[in-house]
């Protein structure tokens, strides 16, 4: 026999040890809490597509407010797009937009779905007391899906550069008509508003005899005649961005050809060569026609290039001749007019009208179905890091947007192709259209940092931009907490303003935080800044040193909490 | 030092009873003389079940102090709770949210166990390995009702879904002591087996989706938080009957 039976006797107690600390080993295997530090995060996903639209005065920049301005915002549905009734506020309402320091943050429904390529838009009339109204459009893309707006209005009483008013009061005879003919020009001062537009000015005529129809068509029969003219400088970038309807309009009326039938009048985009706006009013009711016509004359800037012949314009180029119609947001083509030389030596385009609009002189052509890519290379900027930029395409040579979707606050990295969609393809002498790049540093234009060879619809354009090394990258890490649930967190989107410390200047956009993560090259360590952020209908302010790289950044959400109540 | 030297000697000692016992051919008392007075039978199938599922065994017991079981055993959770009533999915109402539960726990597994009785009695220690092939333990929990925020309505869909994924290594090594034999002394016998496979640290995955998918990154911390808990507790009764 190999064992004896009691071979192990002696150790049976440390069997018994091993045993007992085998049992203590597995409770205390678990001795510590499997949910510490864990919590249930929480991306309310709310709106795939946000935009921050600011509404600016056009001169000094400054943000026009409810309050102080009668800041009027409405939505209307463009036909292809989205209802109107889509846009939200940030709290998912579409009504009541909050606008705090001129800045409005508003988002898409969840269930507006756009693909690849598609263009998306929403038009918005905005009044402001002492502004020019204003239509516009916001257009949404898949690969924009945070957005910066900028809309500058106009207060014609002090307009930026590039525009000239004119407002004018004219005393009518009996039955509301014109006693003798009246004038009014943006270049006379005298009449009120003022010059702006040097370049550019335009005359109205009104013949004795003229009686002014409301919407209705009916003869107002008032005394008191409001003439409001506002000229627009083709060459000024000022004075382009309120071009209505944008230089890719969503389909326009009577485009030559086929009977003004044409199947690609959705496919139109615009090249201006000087646009004017004209409103009158009667007793205070808007005028919409006359019974008689009314003399329009426009200057034309002699440094305007003519896009079919690349050449400045001459005496006898024929300028298309355009007008808009506020209440369906449409341009309709009218006729061709011609350039011709008045006594003063200036060039000018002449025509009669029966009714009142934007007026515009605009070369067009056909816009491109193929993406234009940018390839921007920036050697300076390290691998995984990126920068804003803003970027526009323009027409080779000027400063006029091909498109307001091809202007936008890029975040991009080193080597990334950016796609532009819809942009000009030929113009009507069948020639392709010319086009530029200019990069500019983020968020405002002052410097322009690069501009690109020319290209064309469908290629691919390299463009590199020279800049220092920026700083190292400062990131910030947004929680946010309720304080009657502690398992749930947020990861909070929202735009972030930011401006020096000693700063007494408008904050300035520093970029969108998504899903609570945000990095920055455009803060240096050591500085102190003020920060301002929009979330839900609230400001968030706060001043900072930059004194580390990583920042986590706790918010109590408030009446967030009471909408996602965690388990 | 010297718990292994006897390790190593009833290591080698089967091929030595084996032989003893094919000499002995059936003779009952050749083999109640090998193995002493403390064993009659060599063979031995069971039933087991307890924490981590039921099965069945086969039991070879080499000599009075050792023996080796093969044990395969089962654990469907998922069937366990279908058969009291709760067949998953299923919608349960949890601090007034409605929600659908889906649990998954399958915890098949295979063991090979050697049993090492110093006493020459019941009372053993065991060592072995567990094969779990294809184990999973999964559970889900989706709201199922919707909230409203303005003119937004987010779905169950877009709420998303809170769970869990643990898959256990495929080789676990199992320790443990317990009593009874791998073929029972008498014709039936019992057996309790009381031990733990070490997993290794646990690496389960936090599973979510819609609104709350940022849960997920948080599978590291709970890792880390479980990474003690590399035992997984056995408690298993056994009823066997001696073959021969």
């Amino acid at each position: 026999m190999l064992y004896s039976k009691n071979m192990f006797k002696p150790i049976r107690p440390l069997v018994y040890a091993l045993t007992t600390t085998l049992a203590l080993f597995l409770l205390g295997s678990c001795n510590k809490n499997p949910l510490s530090g864990l919590s249930i995060v929480i991306d309310p996903q709310l709106m795939e597509y946000t935009a921050m639209v600011e509404i600016l005065d056009a001169k000094d920049r400054e943000a026009l407010s409810v309050l102080g301005d009668n800041l009027q915002i409405t939505f209307e549905s463009v036909p292809g797009s989205f209802p109107a009734s889509e846009v939200l506020n940030s709290n998912g309402e579409n009504e009541d937009y909050d606008i705090i320091d001129g800045r409005m943050s508003i988002g898409l429904h969840p269930r507006v779905s756009i693909a690849p390529g598609e263009i998306k838009a929403v038009m918005m009339r905005i009044t402001a007391d002492g502004y020019q109204d204003k239509t516009t459009y916001l257009y949404f893309q898949q690969s924009l899906k945070s957005q910066n707006a900028f809309i500058s209005m106009i207060n014609l009483e002090a307009p930026p550069s590039g525009v000239g008013t004119s407002d004018t009061s004219i005393a009518l005879g009996s039955g509301g008509t014109t006693s003798t003919a009246v004038v009014v020009t943006t270049a006379n001062f005298g009449t009120g508003g003022g010059g702006g537009n040097t370049n550019q000015d335009v005359e109205i005529t009104i013949p004795a005899a003229t009686q002014f129809k409301n919407d209705a068509g009916v003869v107002v029969p008032g005394t008191d005649l409001k003439v409001q003219v506002a000229s627009f400088d083709a060459r000024d970038s000022n004075a382009l961005v309120n071009f209505p309807g944008g230089f890719s309009p969503n389909g326009v009326l009577n485009l030559p050809g086929s009977g003004g039938n044409r199947s690609d009048s959705n496919k139109v985009y615009f090249q201006t060569g000087g646009f004017t706006a004209v409103d009158m009013t009667v007793n205070n009711e808007p005028i919409r026609s006359f019974n008689q016509p009314i003399n329009v004359s426009v200057d034309v800037d002699s440094l305007t290039i003519n896009p079919n012949t690349g050449n400045p314009v001459q005496v006898g180029d024929s300028l298309p001749i355009w007008s808009y119609d506020n209440q369906t947001a449409k341009w309709s083509y009218e006729r061709v007019g011609v350039i011709a030389r008045d006594n003063s030596g200036k060039m000018k385009v002449d025509f009669l009208t029966t009714h009142l609009s934007w007026f515009n002189l605009d070369w067009y052509g056909i816009r491109c179905e193929s993406p234009t890519r940018l390839q921007v290379n920036i050697p300076t900027l390290p691998t995984g890091v990126k920068q804003y930029f803003w970027i526009e395409i323009v027409h080779a040579g000027t400063n006029q947007l091909v498109t307001e979707w091809a202007a936008a606050n890029n975040l991009i990295g080193n080597g990334e192709i950016i796609d532009f969609f819809s942009v000009p393809f030929r113009n009507t002498a069948n020639q392709l259209v010319n086009m530029q790049a200019k990069i500019y540093r983020s968020p405002s234009k002052t410097e322009l940092l690069a501009t690109s060879a020319n290209f064309n619809c469908g290629m691919t354009q390299l463009v590199t931009i020279n800049i220092p090394a920026p700083p190292p990258p400062i990131t910030l890490d947004v929680t946010g907490v309720c304080a009657n649930n502690p398992l749930v967190q947020f990861r909070p989107d929202f735009p972030l303003y930011y401006k020096a410390a000693n700063s007494t200047g408008p904050y300035d956009y520093l970029g969108f935080v998504n899903n609570g993560a945000f990095s920055t090259t455009s803060l240096n360590v050591g500085s102190t800044y003020k920060f301002r952020s929009y979330f839900n209908g609230q400001t968030i302010d706060s001043t900072m040193t930059i004194n580390q790289t990583n920042f986590n950044y706790t918010i109590e959400m408030g009446s967030y909490c009471d909408q996602f109540q965690g388990p | 030092m010297t718990l292994w030297i006897g390790l190593t000697l009833l290591v080698l000692s089967p091929i030595q009873g084996q032989s003893q016992e094919v000499s002995a051919g059936s003779n009952s008392n050749t083999k109640d003389k090998a193995f002493g007075s403390t064993s009659t039978h060599l063979l031995g199938i069971g039933l087991h079940g307890g924490l981590i599922g039921v099965g069945a065994d086969l039991g070879y017991q080499i000599n009075p102090m050792l023996g080796v079981r093969a044990k395969y055993s089962a654990l469907h959770v998922d069937a366990i709770l279908g058969a009291v009533g709760y067949e998953m999915p299923k919608e349960l109402n949890f601090s007034g949210a409605n929600l659908l539960v889906d649990v998954t726990a399958k915890l098949d597994h295979a063991d090979l166990i050697v049993d090492f009785h110093p006493f020459r009695n019941a009372f053993r220690l065991s060592a072995g390995l567990g094969i779990f092939s294809g184990n999973q333990i999964k559970v889900t929990a989706t709201i199922l009702d919707s909230i409203e925020f303005g003119q937004i309505k987010f779905t169950s869909d877009d709420i998303g879904s809170l769970g869990l994924n643990w898959v256990l290594n495929t080789v676990n090594p199992y320790v443990g002591l317990g009593f009874g034999r791998a073929a029972p002394k008498n014709r039936i016998g019992c057996g309790l087996d009381l031990g733990a496979y070490y997993i290794g640290p646990p690496k389960p995955e936090i599973l979510a989706t819609g609104m709350v998918k940022r849960t997920s990154e948080q599978s590291a911390t709970l890792q880390e938080n479980l990474k003690g808990f590399q035992w997984l507790p056995v408690l298993s009764f056994r009823l066997a009957v001696a073959l021969f």
